[in-house]
């Protein structure tokens, strides 16, 4: 009897291996119900069932990855990816029994310490040769000072006797003696690999002991038992390795637990401890249920006619399968390879044969090494086509190398995974649901021919009347910056992007995007919606799935003044701080008052150049700064001399230096010690040619000098260090000296000119500038 | 809940499948008789020229080519190849149709193209029928194989299906001097990463009877799929 749970969370609970005890005759799974897209979505789901059958012999997994939806095209109708994986093993079945080793007691010594010598301790030891205990392959295990090993785990080390088996403790133990020993107050652990020395043993194996001789427990009396491994040959007719205890002197005066148990503890045997005496032997020993697999088969089918079920049988894949009973294609050498790999690596690391959290595993492991491989798998015993109501594939289970072949005839395996992948078409135009059954069988053989079977099975319905929301959100840039976090609202419900494939059923809902938003302390406002919606909020009723992207602009401060020294001389429009969103290109107008011109724009500090309006692209958050300068004489002038004060150049207006007679003109033009900032021993001055308003100008400067002057009026020069024009480069040698060697500067060209200031400050009192030259044209 | 089967019947239907064991091998024999002796009485008849067949004149047609650059990411090629044969008795409209080229996902781990064929044959005048198409899928030079998914026939029968790294569609006329229509859905699958060209020839092979002879008419679509 099945019994079908519907909590997707026992899926969840199936994919990450934290079953708990998993019974015979229990099934677990859960179902998948999704309403059908308009649009291309990757599900990417797992739905997965599992079962053991009601004789405790095997377990059948059924995994289902569900991958694309993709909406009709002009080739085929709506389509729905679906891969559908069995693995199945008998090795649930597998159990030790009690028994007499066969040749009786017969102590054996070893010497070699493991290494622990203190109270409550383990250690792990590698060992010389594989175990195979409850159908895991194990090459080291963890000796514990209280007289058991695990396989598994070194956790135990402080732990009383438990009763075997016991599911609160996930890991493989073997107990020969499980009871409180004094390490720390005498005896020793020894091991030893003992080849060919049991008694009567006609030379035919080998074994690991392990002894735990002459401790104390805590009554005092000493204990002295030892642990026998087989090393079980790869042609053993044993399906696990045989496992022994001896026992030469021990009492049986204090809790003490002899037994084994399975890595999830859910199968295990335990002897009493009273039936033990000194010099006796006991032994755990799986006699071999002898089930194993005969055949692996799934089956889709569907509800309704207007649907079709399709295997892809190029994609066929297993473990210790026949694919290639019909098929067609041979596959190259190294894809049963990859095949085993994959699965070895299962058995060494995680266990096949664990029931279902083991098996899931071996599902992925498999479907990677397909993946990987890029090679065509083989055929298909059996595949419904086209049409069929019910799609199928079966294949029969054939082990592919040890230790799955052991000696059972036709070498029929205790382990088994297929995997095939199925479209699932749906024939009408998103008007209708549908719903497919997939089902797994594994059939299995007991060592007497007689077949049984076990099935499981999922349940899979896409539906119609609901619509997918997905809303991402970014931020503007080259490329667009994805974000997350912002609040997103669906019918008055508060999501927070992104919102991942939220489920609406059909009608109108209005969603609207935050803004503005904050990143980072950058404010940011809604601009726009992927698809063109040109507002916040979207009031369209949702007849399909909305997979949209919410794009945000940063949004960007614009101050523009005007220096407070120049007060009075001119406005500008706009003024003040003003927010832009990022790329829009501000015009800025400068309007000067009667009787002075504009004679520059300073953006951020740099020289943004004379013309007027000036434009200011806002990718950034800028200061812009007009500067003023006095008309000149009437009209008369150039150039504009402007005074770096320690954070902006400060207009002192233009300085009269034409004269249409061609003859150089001297003026000197006094500046008070607060307009200058000197920064390193230097002072920095600057030349505008013009100003706003005129079309030409050509004035040729000579010469430049900087004076320092005292309290009494004494002059001192504050050398030349550096002159460069805009347009011409270096023209500090012509502006050194009072020669013919001039510089030529058109309207609205600069001169920077840096002096050295050497004199300290408390000696300079205000300063003069000289300049000689002339300005013949202007108009 | 484990069911006991009956367990001869389920050993021997897996054996058979396995081992193909010996097991009723008397009515096998008459079996292989029945057929054996029919089908090598007429082909002895035909080779000795008692019941010639027809030889039909070929006409192949220019090759229809269509080259398209591999995407990593899901791609709808949205491409209908056409091609167009017709004669005095029929007309012939051969079309192959490119549609998504998917990228490997959870269920199928492969890179594939849905390629749809179809066929629509009408007569014109006098005797036009149809008695066979073949539609080859070449060898693709690169691991790839062809699954066949779906299909509609209108006064065809199919004949027989394979696929697999080189596949064929088979199917035969029901009737004589009517308008014949098919289209199949297949699935390209490639098992060869991104960077790697696929190439396959669609073949459509159609055999009619015009009233007094047998003509085939032989139309090729080369489909590349560049690899980088």
């Amino acid at each position: 009897m099945k019994h079908r749970l519907l909590s997707p969370a026992i899926a969840a609970l199936l994919l990450i291996n934290i079953l708990p005890i998993f019974p015979a005759g229990a099934t677990q799974s859960s179902d998948w119900s999704k309403p059908r897209p308009t649009t291309t979505r990757l599900f990417n789901d797992t739905l997965g069932s599992a079962t053991v059958s009601s004789d405790g012999q095997t377990a059948l997994t059924l995994g289902v990855n569900i991958g694309t939806y993709n909406p009709a095209d002009n080739t085929r109708p709506d389509t729905l990816t679906l891969q559908v994986n069995l693995a199945a093993t008998t090795r649930e079945g597998i159990d030790y029994e009690w028994t007499q080793p066969p040749y009786g007691y017969s102590w054996v010594n070893v010497n070699q310490p493991v290494g622990i010598s203190g109270d409550n301790a383990s250690i792990l030891v590698q060992l010389p040769f594989t175990v195979l205990y409850y159908g895991v392959n194990y090459t080291s295990l963890w000796v514990y000072s209280n007289g058991f090993i695990s396989f598994t785990s070194g956790n135990y080390a402080g732990t009383s006797p438990r009763s075997l088996p016991n599911n609160n403790m996930r890991d493989a133990i073997v107990a020969p003696f499980w009871r409180v020993l004094k390490l720390s107050q005498g005896g020793s652990i020894k091991t030893g690999h003992i080849i060919d020395s049991w008694p009567g043993d006609n030379g035919w194996g080998s074994y690991q002991v392990f002894t735990w001789d002459s401790i104390p427990d805590q009554n005092g009396h000493l204990q002295t038992f030892q642990l026998l491994l087989e090393d079980r040959p790869d042609w053993s007719y044993d399906l696990q390795n045989k496992i022994y205890f001896q026992y030469l002197s021990i009492t049986n005066d204090m809790p003490t637990t002899i037994g084994v148990q399975d890595r999830l503890g859910h199968h295990g045997q335990s002897y009493q401890l009273s039936q033990i005496s000194n010099q006796t032997a006991g032994g755990m020993i799986d006699y071999g249920h002898g089930y194993r697999l005969l055949g692996l088969e799934y089956t889709v089918t569907k509800s309704d006619s207007n649907a079709e079920l399709t295997p892809d049988g190029n994609l066929e894949d297993g473990w210790n399968v026949d694919l290639n009973s019909t098929g067609t294609h041979t596959p190259p050498s190294f894809w049963s390879t990859v095949i085993e790999i994959g699965a070895q690596t299962l058995l060494s690391a995680i266990g096949a044969g664990e029931v279902v959290d083991g098996l899931f595993v071996l599902y992925d492991l498999t479907s990677a090494a397909a993946s990987d491989a890029y090679v065509p798998a083989s055929g298909t015993l059996v595949a419904a086509g086209p049409g069929a109501n019910q799609a199928s594939g079966i294949v029969c289970c054939d082990s592919q190398g040890a230790p799955y072949d052991g000696s059972f005839a036709g070498g029929y395996p205790f382990d088994a995974s297929f995997t095939d992948g199925v479209y699932w078409y749906m024939l009408d135009a998103g008007s209708q649901n549908h719903t497919i059954t997939v089902t797994a069988t594994a059939i299995y053989l007991d060592s007497n021919y007689n077949g049984y079977s076990v099935s499981t099975a999922v349940v899979l319905n896409m539906y119609t009347g609901y619509h997918y929301v997905d809303i991402r959100s970014s931020l503007q840039g080259t490329p667009p910056q994805e974000t997350s976090g912002v609040n997103i609202w669906i019918a008055g419900q508060r999501y927070s992007t992104p919102v991942s494939s939220l489920i609406v059923p059909d009608g109108a809902y209005p969603i609207t995007a935050d803004t503005p938003i904050y990143v980072n302390g950058q404010e940011y406002v809604w601009y726009d919606w992927s698809d063109g919606y040109s507002s916040p909020t979207r009031n369209d009723p949702i007849h399909a799935d909305v997979l949209v992207n919410v794009l945000y602009m940063p949004l960007y401060n614009l101050t523009v003044s005007v220096p407070s020294s120049e007060s009075g001389w001119g406005t500008t429009s706009p003024n003040g701080t003003s927010q832009w969103i990022n790329g829009t290109i501000v015009p800025v107008t400068a309007y000067p008052a009667s009787g002075y011109v504009l004679s520059s724009w300073w953006l951020d500090g740099n020289l943004y150049g004379t013309t007027n309006p000036v434009n200011v692209t806002m990718t950034s958050s800028h200061n812009l700064v007009a500067l003023f300068g006095p008309n000149g004489d009437g009209g008369d002038g150039c150039p504009d001399l402007l005074v770096w004060n320690g954070s902006l150049y400060q207009s002192l207006g233009i300085i009269n230096i034409h004269n249409p007679t061609g003859k150089d003109v001297q003026r000197e033009v006094s500046i008070s010690k607060e307009d200058v900032g000197v920064s390193n021993f230097t002072a920095k001055l600057l030349l505008i040619e013009g100003w706003i308003g005129l079309n030409f100008s050509q004035s040729e400067i000579d010469q430049v000098q900087l004076y320092a002057t005292d309290a009494y009026g004494n002059r001192y020069l504050c050398p030349l260090v550096n002159a460069t024009q805009n347009r011409l480069g270096n023209v500090f040698l012509p502006l050194l000296f009072n020669d013919e060697w001039k510089v030529q500067s058109y309207l609205h060209e600069t001169i920077g000119l840096t002096f050295l200031m050497p004199y300290p400050s408390w000696l300079v009192q205000s300063y003069t500038f000289v300049v000689e030259g002339v300005n013949r044209y202007k108009e | 809940m484990a069911t006991r089967r009956k367990s001869h019947l389920w050993n021997d239907e897996y054996r058979e499948m396995k081992l193909l064991s010996g097991y009723g091998t008397s009515w096998k024999v008459v079996l292989l008789l029945s057929i054996m002796l029919p089908v090598g009485l007429f082909t002895g008849l035909k080779l000795t020229g008692i019941a010639p067949t027809p030889k039909p004149e070929t006409v192949t047609l220019a090759p229809v080519v269509w080259q398209f650059n591999r995407p990593s990411v899901l791609t709808e090629t949205n491409q209908t190849l056409n091609a167009t044969y017709a004669d005095d008795a029929g007309k012939m409209d051969f079309s192959v149709s490119t549609g998504l080229y998917s990228p490997p996902d959870i269920a199928i781990r492969i890179y594939t193209l849905s390629v749809r064929i179809s066929l629509v044959a009408m007569p014109v005048k006098g005797v036009f029928s149809i008695r066979s198409i073949l539609v080859t899928f070449g060898k693709d030079p690169q691991p790839s194989a062809i699954s066949v998914q779906l299909w509609n026939l209108e006064n065809l029968s199919l004949a027989g299906y394979s696929e697999g790294e080189q596949a064929n569609i088979r199917l035969l006329g029901n009737d004589c001097s009517v308008g014949v229509h098919c289209w199949f859905l297949v699935i390209w699958d490639l098992f060869t990463p991104n960077n790697i060209t696929n190439s396959r020839e669609v073949t459509f092979e159609v055999t009619y009877f015009n009233g007094t002879a047998y003509k085939r008419i032989v139309q090729p679509f080369e489909l590349t799929l560049r690899g980088g």
